[in-house]
């Protein structure tokens, strides 16, 4: 047993994903300038206001805009564009003060209680449930009958009710963040609670705490122009936005352009700083998830399906020249490349490989749940005699569970955490066999003690958190042989699971397989799997096939020297006290292994 | 189930002491004297002091408090010095304007919202960054802002429907819709936002979840894993935000009943504040914070029945 | 052994508070490791073998029991004892994702903490930094560099990078491997093992999967439940199980020789049905 080069040569560290980091979209951009024309028009609305706020004009009232008054004139002939950046300036200053509050009070409460949790976060979440369960806009009515016209009052006892809402998102966040190994880390050198919350959980909750202050913000300019609207803020003639827009409205029968610039002015502002807020929470989250269900309509395939007819040889399926590709920007990224292999009537086929050689993505294109940003270019999926790539989505449902079933590999996410065990079994079996109500039900039981699970009549009772993760993949099991299909797709079905737990539930698989005489396909990285259920193994490496042959032969003579390391790297047959045979490098599919120099071993298990 | 009840009811108690409290306390510190204002500027300073006395405005504000939580929980809220009207009444009677334009622009909202976040979840793409874009309009246009150009076209230039007033639905049940009809678009456009929001991205986790691709792979059609599987996925939060929404929308009608005209609690209190008006202050108050507390706990209830997990408790 | 043990566990037991009732994840353990030695710590989900690991590291609370290190008493330390401690005791946690801090640059995961404690200046420890990077593959090129830019490989190098900082005398090793590519991992065992060699650290190496832990551990313990089931040197234990447990646990490992496994099989076949043991009770 050689290594294939030195165990530690040095890799160079090379950035396997390209930063995520997007431009910001035009939207955030023009947002962006505008809050800055904004803040700096009211900031120095002394200097550059064409008017005072207060200069009237008898001669020009209500006129609309003109080069002498930008934005018009009210009632009194007072210049609307100087008097919004006067304005400005209190509504400005007052959401800032709120928006600090807010931030400040609404983060440093959250991050204290979900990091220490407790009692703090037990006194701290009964505060906040109190403060939330309060009548927010009547209370800073009471404020503002007291201190009548202090606004900076009311939007500071507005950021102080509010701030419950940031306090429980940035709990929940520090809360995850403390589960996370880096702050046990932290923890196993003794650092102090003050230095952990800051220099770790505050970073990580940055940009939650961005993006609420950002909406709330919105929500602060709305609130204070409301106030002053009804009288309650900046009393006139002094202008505020709220103010000129409730003059608007006390003249709206005499002349109703004064409306637009006023609300206008007020609805931009706020709609910038959630338009900020929004862009930021793309960044942060990553944009989508990606979903799980395959929802388009077209059929999968985009390209040909390849020279090659389907073969007669007698397969169940037969698998030619499958190309797909994810679609990365306007390109299409190959995760798998010319992919051909055959499963006999009764076989067990593995398809092993690391992680990112495709074998999950083959699975998945021959149940047709590649998903949505996916693409099958080329090649056909020929299932006893029909091409399914060449079918619509809608045509798969009569093969899907019917014909091909699935086995996931998380049994405990794989089943909908909301219905009992018992209705979706149910719902399956309506779909694939459409029995209904009594029959139904007595089937899922049949099913489950099929797959050897006690007391099945209590367990269709059950919600799928009520189970152990060896139960669950009974139970998944147990769903996809509902239609009794010909052929099931295991996708790494035991590697979630405890070794005990998988012996017994690989040997169940290979007792139905037996039984029913269905075929199998089981994907998975473990050479222990593959010995116990397969009887012929196809190896892949980026998205290649690079070898098939029995599961004997496999082991006994790999040809391919990827197969090779990937078996002596296997720490199983190694010697106690021993370095381990390491595989690195690149491997072309002829065979020949290339120069490590450019990629680092790692990055092959990169995805 | 009864346990999340009475644990929810126990929370309300505190709630509302510590509510009417803080609110004795503040109103306590409006300058004027109530006495004065009812027997006008030119009573002597003897009578002002007699009746002051009779009222207990002479007592601390606590003391005060203590007897107006005497007669409220014999269902007594007091009587207005200002109008002389009996608060229980003025507010069971003024609850209704408000509970209806909110209640309906929740709903409305509701139906428009998860309709929406459910279409911008599946479709993605454009689809959804418009979404994105008008929820957040519908986010920061203000209400009032709103009411006022529907005022203008609406009722101004279309005359489609009356821009003040109110009428009651057993007075006469059109007019009754069509004065609500301009309030309720004003409010439940922020509601659609805030709604489809939340459908959106609770729609999106939905189908990015493993037993999505499980359940197609296994022969469930796209349509019952969107529809059944999906929003019964994201009922959770929807319903949380549809309860926020609701106590958001409950205390924001101040503006528009202010603009419509609009006879609810939230012109009471603009009213009520302006003219020193304590008793009445102090019963709105009450008032809205029993209404918070009732819309929490119906959340509660629906949070409880949708979590499996707090259910098979 | 017993005098020279670097580490001695004796009688532990740690029980979780839940919200209904409590639950003992760790029941009366007791073992010691020497110098320069490595023990592992085999057992299924919910063994309480990571539970040991967090109790020694201060992130568990033992109920009874007492740890000792170097002859002191470390079961219940405050923080600046713990501070202390950091230098001779560290961590590879399993997860490469979660345990790099996702918004530091490499050069601060691996000396802020020694900084923060005043345990090293902030020059000597970049030096310290870059030269480890180096050691453990990764070259000083990456000390500017954020986690996301690589891949679970060389995060788990980063992380034993920085468990290697202070120059510690024992490391606690939580499942380092088990996220890791079967090629991956190798390496990384490897590295494991060269650092031993050259540094003399000792390691307690917790793990669900037999083969690796024969790889670096002379000496095991195997857990169920809370309890130690048994305990002795690797062959031992591996050749000839005592315990029923171990037995069933050696008995489920698949073999990679599809002829040998056929035989195992049945050999599982036969105990599971047999009915003295049950399968995935």
């Amino acid at each position: 047993m050689t290594a294939i080069i030195a165990p530690d040569a040095t890799a160079t560290a090379v950035a396997v994903k390209p930063g995520r980091r997007k431009r910001a979209s035009v939207f955030t951009v023009i947002a962006g300038v505008w809050l800055a024309v904004v803040v700096i028009a009211c900031a120095f609305a002394s200097l550059i206001a064409p008017y005072g706020p207060l200069d009237q004009d008898l001669t020009q009232v209500f006129a609309g805009p003109s080069s002498a008054h930008w934005l018009g004139t009210d009632s009194l002939g007072r210049d609307l564009l100087s008097r919004l950046m006067h304005g400005g300036q209190s509504t400005l200053a007052a959401v800032a003060l709120a928006i600090g509050v807010y931030v400040i009070l609404g983060s440093t409460l959250g991050l204290v209680s979900g990091y220490l949790s407790g009692t703090t976060d037990r006194i701290i979440s009964g505060a906040n449930a109190i403060v939330m369960a309060t009548p927010h806009i009547i209370i800073l009515f009471v404020v503002l009958s007291i201190y009548r016209g202090n606004v900076f009052l009311a939007m500071l006892v507005l950021g102080l009710l509010s701030c419950p809402v940031m306090a429980i998102m940035v709990r929940s966040a520090a809360m995850a963040a403390r589960n996370e190994l880096f702050v046990d880390a932290a923890r196993v050198s003794g650092l102090s609670p003050f230095y952990i919350i800051t220099r770790h959980i505050l970073p990580r909750t940055m940009g939650l705490i961005v993006v609420q202050g950002a909406v709330f913000g919105a929500t602060a300019i709305v609130v204070e122009s409301a106030l002053s609207f009804l009288g309650f803020g900046t009393q006139p003639p002094a202008p505020s936005w709220g103010n000129m827009v409730a003059e608007a409205a006390a003249n709206i029968s005499l002349n109703s352009w004064m409306l637009y610039p006023t609300g206008g002015v007020i609805a931009l502002s706020a709609l910038a700083l959630g338009l900020i807020g929004d862009s930021v929470r793309n960044s942060v989250t990553g944009g989508w998830t990606e979903p799980k269900l395959t929802l388009r309509s077209r059929k999968l395939r985009t390209g040909s399906a390849g020279s090659t007819p389907a073969p007669t040889d007698g397969s169940l399926l037969s698998v030619t020249g499958l190309n797909v590709g994810y679609r990365v920007g306007g390109d299409i990224k190959p995760v798998v490349k010319d992919v051909t292999f055959h499963v006999g009537r009764g076989e067990t086929i593995g398809l092993v490989g690391e992680s990112g050689s495709g074998k999950s993505t083959v699975a998945f294109g021959v149940l047709g749940v590649v998903g949505d940003s996916a693409v099958v270019t080329a090649g056909s999926v020929v299932f006893d005699g029909q091409d399914l790539l060449g079918l619509a989505p809608r045509q798969l449902d009569a093969y899907r569970g019917k014909r091909i079933a699935y086995v996931a590999q998380e049994p405990m996410v794989a089943l909908d955490p909301n219905f009992q065990i018992g209705k979706q079994l149910v719902e399956i079996i309506t779909a694939n066999t459409g029995l209904k109500g009594e029959p139904a039900k007595a089937k899922a039981v049949e099913l489950l003690r099929l797959v050897e699970i006690r007391n099945p009549e209590e367990a269709v009772k059950r919600f799928p958190h009520q189970l152990s993760g060896g139960m669950a993949q009974r139970v998944s099991i147990a769903i996809a042989l509902a239609g009794e299909p010909e052929l099931l797709v295991a996708d790494e079905p035991t590697t979630a699971l405890d070794v005990t737990v998988q012996a017994g539930i690989l040997g169940l698989l290979m007792k139905l397989r037996d039984q029913t005489g269905m075929s199998v396909i089981i994907i998975t990285h473990d050479w222990g799997v593959v010995a116990d259920v397969c009887d012929r193994v196809v190896v892949m490496y980026k998205g290649q096939i690079v070898e098939q042959n029995t599961a004997e032969n496999i082991y006994r003579r790999p040809q391919h020297p990827y197969t090779q390391a990937l078996l002596r790297s296997n720490p199983h047959g190694a010697k106690a006290g021993e370095d381990l045979p390491v595989l690195t490098g690149e491997f072309s599919v002829e065979g020949i292994a290339e120069a490590a120099e450019e990629t680092s071993p790692d990055a092959l298990a990169e995805r | 189930m009864t346990r999340l009840i009475l644990n929810r009811v126990a929370f309300a108690i505190p709630v509302l002491f510590l509510m009417s409290i803080i609110t004795y306390f503040l109103v306590s510190l409006i300058p004027g004297n109530a006495a004065l204002v009812i027997l006008g500027q030119d009573a002597t300073p003897e009578r002002v002091a007699a009746l002051s006395a009779q009222l207990k405005l002479d007592q601390p504000f606590y003391v005060q408090w203590w007897y107006w939580l005497m007669d409220a929980f014999k269902g007594d809220l007091g009587v207005s010095l200002y109008t002389g009207l009996n608060v229980s009444d003025v507010l069971s009677q003024r609850v209704w304007p408000t509970f209806f334009v909110a209640g309906f622009a929740t709903l409305a909202a509701a139906v428009v919202g998860i309709s929406l976040g459910t279409w911008a979840a599946v479709k993605r793409g454009v689809v959804a960054k418009v979404l994105d874009m008008v929820s957040m309009l519908g986010i920061s246009l203000p209400n009032f802002w709103i009411a006022l150009l529907l005022v203008v076209f609406v009722s101004g230039q279309l005359k489609l429907l009356p821009a003040l007033g109110y009428e009651t639905p057993q007075n006469d049940f059109g007019e009754w819709v069509r004065h609500l009809i301009l309030p309720v678009a004003a409010l439940g456009l922020a509601g659609i936002a805030i709604i489809a929001k939340q459908t959106r991205d609770s729609m999106s986790e939905a189908l990015s979840r493993d037993f999505m691709r499980f359940m197609q792979a296994n022969g469930i059609s796209k349509a019952s894993l969107i529809f059944k599987h999906g929003l019964r996925y994201a009922a959770l939060p929807v319903v949380a935000a549809t309860v926020a929404c609701f106590v958001n929308l409950f205390g924001g009608t101040v503006a528009l009943e202010h603009i419509f005209a609009l006879p609810g609690l939230g012109s009471l209190v603009v009213t009520a504040t302006t003219q020193h008006d304590l008793v009445t202050i102090q019963g709105a108050v009450l008032g809205y914070t029993v209404v918070v507390l009732l819309a929490t706990l119906i959340g509660d209830i629906a949070y409880a029945l949708l979590n499996p997990k707090v259910r098979t408790r | 052994m017993s005098d020279k043990a670097l580490l001695r566990v004796e009688n532990l037991d740690v029980t979780y508070k839940l919200t209904r009732g409590t639950y003992k994840a760790v029941e009366n353990i007791s073992f010691s490791v020497d110098p320069g030695e490595a023990l592992g710590i085999v057992g299924e989900s919910g063994s309480g073998k990571s539970t040991i690991g967090r109790a020694i590291l201060g992130l568990a609370e033992p109920t009874a029991g007492r740890i000792l290190f170097d002859g002191k008493d470390i079961t219940r330390l405050n923080r600046k004892e713990r501070q202390h401690l950091s230098s001779d005791v560290q961590v590879v946690f399993q997860d490469p994702r979660s345990s790099l801090n996702e918004a530091k640059k490499i050069r601060d995961i691996l000396t802020e903490p020694l900084i923060a404690n005043r345990q090293m200046s902030k020059k000597a420890s970049l030096d310290r930094a870059e030269e480890l990077l180096e050691h453990v593959g990764l070259g000083a090129q990456a000390m500017d560099k954020l986690p996301g830019s690589f891949s679970g490989g060389q995060r788990q190098r980063i992380a034993i990078a920085r468990a290697l900082m202070p120059s510690p005398r024992l490391i606690i090793c939580d499942e380092p491997v088990s996220a890791l590519d079967l090629s991956v991992q190798a390496q990384i065992m490897n590295l494991f093992r060269r650092e031993q060699r050259e540094t003399g650290v000792s390691y307690v190496f917790i793990a669900h999967d037999l083969a690796v832990v024969r790889v670096l551990c002379p000496r095991v313990l195997v857990m169920s439940a809370g309890r130690a089931v048994e305990s002795g040197t690797t062959d031992e234990v591996y050749n000839s199980p005592k315990e029923d447990y171990t037995k069933r646990l050696l008995a489920a490992e698949p073999h990679p020789d599809p002829a040998i496994q056929r035989e195992r099989r049945k050999a599982w076949n036969t105990l599971t049905q047999s009915g003295a043991i049950m399968a995935g009770a």
